[in-house]
C-alpha cells in the first residue's frame, strides 16, 4: 500500500469503525493498542476516542447496506451458496472481515472485494468437505464456482475505464470467462428467476428464490468448458453476454493489462493466423471497442 | 475471422448545452483573484434543493416557482454523474430558470477521483444543466473507487494538510468543468483533526481562492456535537466570501442515550440556523443565493420555512431576487 498522508490513515480508520461495530468496540477496549501499529499518531487517537462511543453507531445500518449493494451483483452465487449451508445473512460477517478492511484501507472496490471474500469462501468449503462430500455438494461447488466468475466478471466490466499509453492496448469494458458447459444459461435463467430485487428474494428464501435455485441446478453442467464473453457494448451501463471462442478470451486475458500491440500480433499468430491476418484482427477487435490503443 | 478470435453479437445477460446564465468561465479565469471573479457570479436568490428521483416523494420545483416565484429563484440539483439528471431537473432547466450543480459523489482530497473521464462527464452534466456555478459538501463521498450510490458522506479530517488537499482538488476540478467550485461544510457525528470546522474552511477557501457555500444547518449540527456554542469560530469565517447559504430542517435522535441531530432535511430548522442565518446576511457581502434543502417534503410543509427565511434575509437588508 502507498504511504498514506496523516489525515487519509485517519479517514479510513475512521470509516473502519463507523462500519464494523466489532473493530470500533475493539479500538475503544485498546485504542492505542490497535491504532498506533496503524501508523495513527497519540493525538489522533486521542481524538477519535474522546468521541462518545455511541457517535460511531447513530447509523448502524451502513454496513447492512454496503453488503445488500454488493450481494445484489453476486446475487446468484450466494444462491448457489445456500446448497452449501451459507445462509444470505452470514455475508454480513463481510463488514468484519479482511476483505472489507482492506478494500477501505487501500482504496479498493467493495463489491470486488466482496467477490474475493466469496472466492475465500467457497475454498474453504471446498477444503472442509474433501474427497468425503457429496455429489450435491461438489455440483454445488461446481455452480457456485462458475457463478462467481461470471457475475465477477460482470461486476469488473460495469466499472472498467480503460486507458492505455500510447503504443500499448488494453481490452475495453470487456472479459472473458472459462466456465463449464451450461453454466452461462443456468446463471441467466436463475438471475431471471430471482427477479428485480434479488436480495429481498435471496432474504425472503419465498418462491422466487424457490424458483431460481431450480433453474440454477435443474440441468447438470458438463464436463467441457464454454467461453463466454462479458462486454459493455457503446454507451450502455449494464453488462452482456454471449458465448465466444477460447483464443479470444485468451487474447482478452493478455490484455486485463496494457500490452505492446506486437505481443497480441505474436498471439493470435500462435493461433494460426498469418501476421497479416493477425493485424487484422487486432485492427477489428479495436474498432468494434474489445481492445483499447493508447494512440 | 480466423482461428476463433471473433467478436460475436452480444446478447442481453438474462434477468434484470444551454448558456450559462452569465456565470464566468470559472477554469480559465483562475489567474484572477476570487475577488474579482465573485462580482461575475450571477444574484439567484432564494431557491430550493433537488436530488434525483425526489420530486417523486416531495418537492415538485416547478410547482413550488408557479405558486411562490420568489421562493425558487433557482434550483440546486444534487447530481451522481453515474445516476445523471432526473426529469424533474430536466423539466427545470428546459424552463429556462438558473440551476446550481451540487456534487454528490467526489472526494476532493484524493487526486485520483478526478479522473479525466469522469470530470469530462461532470462537465458535460453542468453544461447540460446551465450550471451558474458547482458546489458540494467536502468530505468522503464514498471510500474505495468511487461506485454507484455509495452517498456516504463522512466529514474531512481538520487539519491543515487535508485543508491543502481539498484545495487542490478544488482547483482542478475548477479547471475541469470550467466553474466556479464552492465548497461546503458537511454533516457529520464524528470530527477529529486540530481545527474547528470554520477554520479548516477558511484555510480551504484561502488556499483554493474560492468562495465558501455554508451550510447553516450542518455548522449548528457540529456546533451541539462539540458541546460549542452556536457564535464558536464566526470570527475565523472570510465573510467576503461566502457566495451561498444552506438553511435545512435537521431531527432530534436518541442513540441508546446518546443525544444527536440528523440531517433530514426536514421542514423545521434547528433554533440557532435562524440565529446564523441573520449573522451571515448581514455580513456576507457576496451572497448570492441561499437555499431550502426541503426537497422531500411535501410544499404545504415548506411554506412557513420560506416565508421566516425571506422575513430574516429581508430584515438584513438581503431581500428575494
Amino acid at each position: 500500500m502507498t504511504a498514506l498522508a496523516a489525515h487519509e490513515l485517519a479517514q479510513r480508520v475512521l470509516v473502519r469503525m463507523l462500519y464494523d461495530p466489532a473493530f470500533c468496540e475493539a479500538v475503544y477496549a485498546d485504542p492505542a493498542g490497535v491504532l498506533v501499529p496503524l501508523g495513527l499518531d497519540a493525538a489522533t487517537v486521542a481524538q477519535i476516542v474522546a468521541h462518545d462511543r455511541r457517535a460511531f453507531s447513530v447509523d448502524p445500518w451502513r454496513g447492512h447496506r454496503a453488503v445488500t449493494a454488493a450481494l445484489g451483483e453476486a446475487a446468484v452465487t450466494a444462491l448457489a451458496m445456500t446448497r452449501l449451508g451459507v445462509a444470505t445473512q452470514d455475508h454480513m460477517d463481510f463488514i468484519a472481515g479482511p476483505h472489507f478492511h482492506g478494500c477501505v484501507m487501500e482504496r479498493g472496490v467493495l463489491v470486488l472485494a466482496f467477490f474475493d471474500a466469496l472466492a475465500e469462501g467457497l475454498g474453504g468449503i471446498a477444503g472442509r468437505l474433501g474427497a468425503g462430500s457429496s455429489r450435491r455438494e461438489r455440483v454445488a461447488l461446481q455452480v457456485a464456482r462458475a457463478c462467481l466468475a461470471l457475475e465477477r466478471a460482470v461486476a469488473e466490466v460495469r466499472r472498467a475505464r480503460p486507458t492505455a499509453e500510447a503504443g500499448y492496448l488494453v481490452r475495453g469494458a470487456v472479459s472473458g470467462v472459462a466456465v463449464p458447459v451450461g453454466a452461462s444459461a443456468a446463471w441467466g435463467r436463475a438471475r431471471a428467476a430471482l427477479g428485480a430485487d434479488p436480495v429481498a428474494a435471496l432474504v425472503s428464501g419465498g418462491s422466487a428464490a424457490k424458483a431460481a435455485l431450480a433453474a440454477l441446478f435443474g440441468a447438470e453442467l458438463g464436463a467441457a468448458t464454454e467461453w463466454v464473453l462479458v462486454e459493455r457494448p457503446g454507451d450502455t451501463r449494464d453488462p452482456v453476454m454471449s458465448l465466444t471462442g477460447e483464443s479470444l478470451v485468451g487474447l482478452l486475458q493478455r490484455a486485463a493489462s496494457p500490452v505492446p500491440r506486437e505481443a497480441l500480433i505474436v498471439f493470435t499468430m500462435g493461433e494460426g493466423a498469418s501476421e497479416v491476418e493477425a493485424g487484422e484482427i487486432v485492427d477489428e477487435l479495436i474498432a468494434d471497442g474489445l481492445l483499447v490503443s493508447g494512440g | 475471422m480466423v482461428n476463433g478470435i471473433a467478436h460475436p453479437a452480444p446478447s442481453p445477460v438474462a434477468g434484470p448545452g444551454h448558456p450559462t446564465q452569465g456565470a464566468p468561465a470559472a477554469g480559465g479565469a483562475a489567474a484572477r483573484p476570487f475577488s474579482e471573479r465573485v462580482k461575475d457570479l450571477p444574484r439567484l436568490g432564494l431557491g430550493v434543493s433537488t436530488e434525483y428521483g425526489a420530486m417523486h416523494a416531495g418537492l415538485d420545483p416547478l410547482a413550488l416557482a408557479e405558486r411562490h416565484p420568489g421562493w425558487a429563484g433557482f434550483l440546486e440539483v444534487g447530481v451522481e454523474v453515474d445516476k445523471g439528471l432526473d426529469a424533474a431537473a430536466l423539466r427545470w432547466r428546459a424552463s429556462g430558470r438558473p440551476t446550481t450543480y451540487h456534487f454528490l459523489d467526489v472526494n476532493l482530497d484524493e487526486p485520483e477521483d478526478l479522473d479525466a473521464g469522469w470530470v469530462g462527464e461532470m462537465a458535460g452534466l453542468v453544461d447540460q444543466l446551465g450550471a451558474a456555478w458547482v458546489c458540494g459538501d467536502l468530505g468522503l463521498w464514498h471510500f474505495g473507487v468511487r461506485d454507484r450510490a455509495h452517498m456516504l458522506l463522512l466529514p474531512p479530517i481538520l487539519t491543515s494538510a487535508s485543508a491543502d488537499a481539498m484545495a487542490a482538488g478544488i482547483r482542478a476540478l475548477r479547471a475541469g468543468v470550467g466553474r466556479e467550485v464552492l465548497p461546503e461544510n458537511p454533516p457529520g457525528e464524528v470530527f477529529v483533526g486540530n481545527l474547528h470546522i470554520l477554520e479548516y474552511f477558511a484555510r480551504v477557501a484561502e488556499a483554493a481562492d474560492t468562495g465558501l457555500l455554508c451550510d447553516l444547518a450542518h455548522l449548528a449540527m457540529y456546533q451541539r456535537s462539540r458541546g460549542l456554542d452556536w457564535r464558536a469560530g464566526l470570527d475565523s469565517v472570510p465573510f467576503e466570501r461566502v457566495v451561498e447559504l444552506h438553511v435545512a430542517g435537521g431531527d432530534l435522535r436518541d442513540h441508546d442515550g446518546y443525544r444527536w441531530v440528523e440531517d433530514t432535511h426536514g421542514g423545521e430548522p434547528l433554533p440557532e440556523v435562524w440565529d446564523l442565518l441573520g449573522v451571515f446576511a448581514e455580513r456576507a457581502r457576496n451572497l448570492k443565493a441561499v437555499v431550502f434543502e426541503c426537497e422531500r417534503n411535501p410544499l404545504d410543509a415548506v411554506v412557513s420555512g420560506f416565508a421566516k427565511i425571506e422575513r430574516v434575509l429581508s430584515e438584513r437588508g438581503w431581500g428575494r431576487s
